[in-house]
């Protein structure tokens, strides 16, 4: 009996061993590695992706039934308000190039897109990392904004392979992303908390912040054009040494419901 | 029955990492795949395809590079080691639901303590690392639909063990 539980004991360690060696091995080629994995894997996991973003939509047209017709006509009259907010932005537009022209100031930024589609979830649960179907054949690099709607952030570029990146979102807690406060100017840091929520710190407490500001991209780092909207300002509070302030982001899109995206590559 | 555990590690793969995220679900799919070889298929075989989920998942994931094939070859030497106590019951699905459910609740903590040392050697980013909210009501329920869809696939595995004609695959010691 004894030989028996030393002889098992032998070939656990053994295992533990084989495993450890392999993970050494494996981790200095799993970049390479990662890039040839994900060659094979692309077209599989878009198919799956797709089929499950199809069954998706199918659920929630059915379950959305009953509420459509009171959703239509709250949509019908934002609508007519959204009509006419355009004819006013219109106008603020056609006087901002004017003044423009008159300054001479350069035109606003115009960016080039690479649109992708999200094909998988990072498989650790411990990181808000999704991974697209373009990659540094299609001129993506690392850093590069990942936005919706052509001018919502929702992440960033954290890694590239041939034909497929790696995209940071914002609920991460790894990512920092210079912000203002549209309102104020005030100027903080962005990160995710927790997987589930956006947070903006490292305000100064002299800056007084209202309740539904907008919170864009302050454009200080040169790969992260000025303006794209991050969120809103949900609750102020103060870090706990009180030193800055800190609020909480109402985001403009579900984030884990996002099937396309876009890249931007260039700004103009 | 390699080729079917096969195809079912490519499919459990593709549904936790394309299909599921598409309703927002996050799982561990292949996790259940390894307790089930763990106790059903614990040779020379099976320990290479426990090894192929762990590597599997640690290239699709972000940071924290080696701590899931760690942690799932851990976890199979831990749920043989407890399968040997209960043999007697291994067709017993209460017994087995029983220990699905540990061995998640187990899995997820030893990942969390396997990463920190991971951070300490330097391997693994330090954020990467999330202590499982193990008394939280979300937790306790991922942990039952898990043990449900683990009992699922070892019926299935069950099943295919029986088209393809072999029997179970079980470590074996001389007793010498």
């Amino acid at each position: 009996m004894k030989s028996l539980i030393k002889n098992r004991l032998f070939f656990y360690i053994a295992i533990v061993l084989i495993a450890i060696g392999i993970i050494f091995v494996s981790k200095k080629a799993s970049n390479k590695g990662q890039g040839v994995a994900f060659a094979i894997v692309k077209p599989f996991a878009s198919l799956f992706s797709n089929t499950g973003y199809w069954f998706q939509d199918k659920i929630t047209f059915v379950s959305s039934i009953g509420t459509l017709k009171k959703e239509n006509n709250e949509l019908f009259e934002e609508n007519l308000k959204m009509q006419s907010s355009l004819a006013e932005l219109k106008e603020i537009k056609s006087e901002n190039e004017n003044l423009r022209e008159q300054l001479e100031l350069s035109p606003r930024d115009e960016f080039e897109l690479e649109t992708a589609l999200i094909i998988g979830r990072e498989l650790n649960q411990s990181s808000e990392i999704v991974f697209i179907n373009k990659g540094e054949n299609h001129g993506v690099k690392n850093g590069m904004p990942v936005i919706v709607n052509e001018g919502i952030l929702v992440g960033k570029i954290s890694k590239t392979f041939s034909g497929s990146s790696e995209v940071e979102l914002i609920l991460d807690q790894e990512i920092k992303i210079n912000a203002e406060i549209q309102e104020s100017e005030a100027k903080g840091i962005i990160h995710g908390e927790y997987g589930t929520s956006v947070v903006m710190d490292m305000i100064p407490q002299t800056i007084k912040i209202n309740a539904e500001d907008s919170i864009v991209t302050s454009g200080l780092v040169s790969s992260m054009p000025r303006g794209l909207l991050i969120g809103y300002v949900k609750d102020v509070s103060s870090t706990p040494d009180k030193l800055f302030q800190k609020t909480s982001i109402a985001l403009p899109v579900s984030i884990e419901r996002i099937r396309a995206v876009s890249v931007i590559k260039i700004v103009k | 029955m390699n080729k079917f555990i096969g195809i079912i590690v490519v499919v459990l793969f593709l549904l936790q990492f394309s299909f599921l995220p598409a309703f927002g679900v996050e799982s561990n799919l292949l996790l259940a795949l390894v307790m089930i070889l763990a106790q059903r298929r614990f040779d020379f075989s099976g320990i290479v395809w426990i090894l192929i989920c762990g590597i599997l998942v640690d290239m699709f994931s972000a940071r924290m590079f080696g701590v899931n094939t760690l942690s799932f070859v851990l976890l199979g030497l831990i749920i043989n080691l407890a399968n040997s106590f209960f043999i007697a019951f291994e067709s017993n699905r209460v017994i087995n639901s029983v220990i699905y459910f540990i061995g998640k609740v187990f899995f997820d903590v030893m990942k969390y303590y396997l990463g920190a040392v991971f951070v300490i050697i330097g391997i693994t980013e330090f954020n990467a690392i999330i202590a499982p909210k193990v008394f939280s009501f979300g937790y306790v329920l991922s942990l039952i639909i898990f043990t449900i869809f683990a009992v699922i696939l070892l019926i299935v595995y069950e099943k295919l063990e029986k088209i393809s004609g072999e029997k179970r695959q079980r470590l074996i010691i001389n007793k010498s």
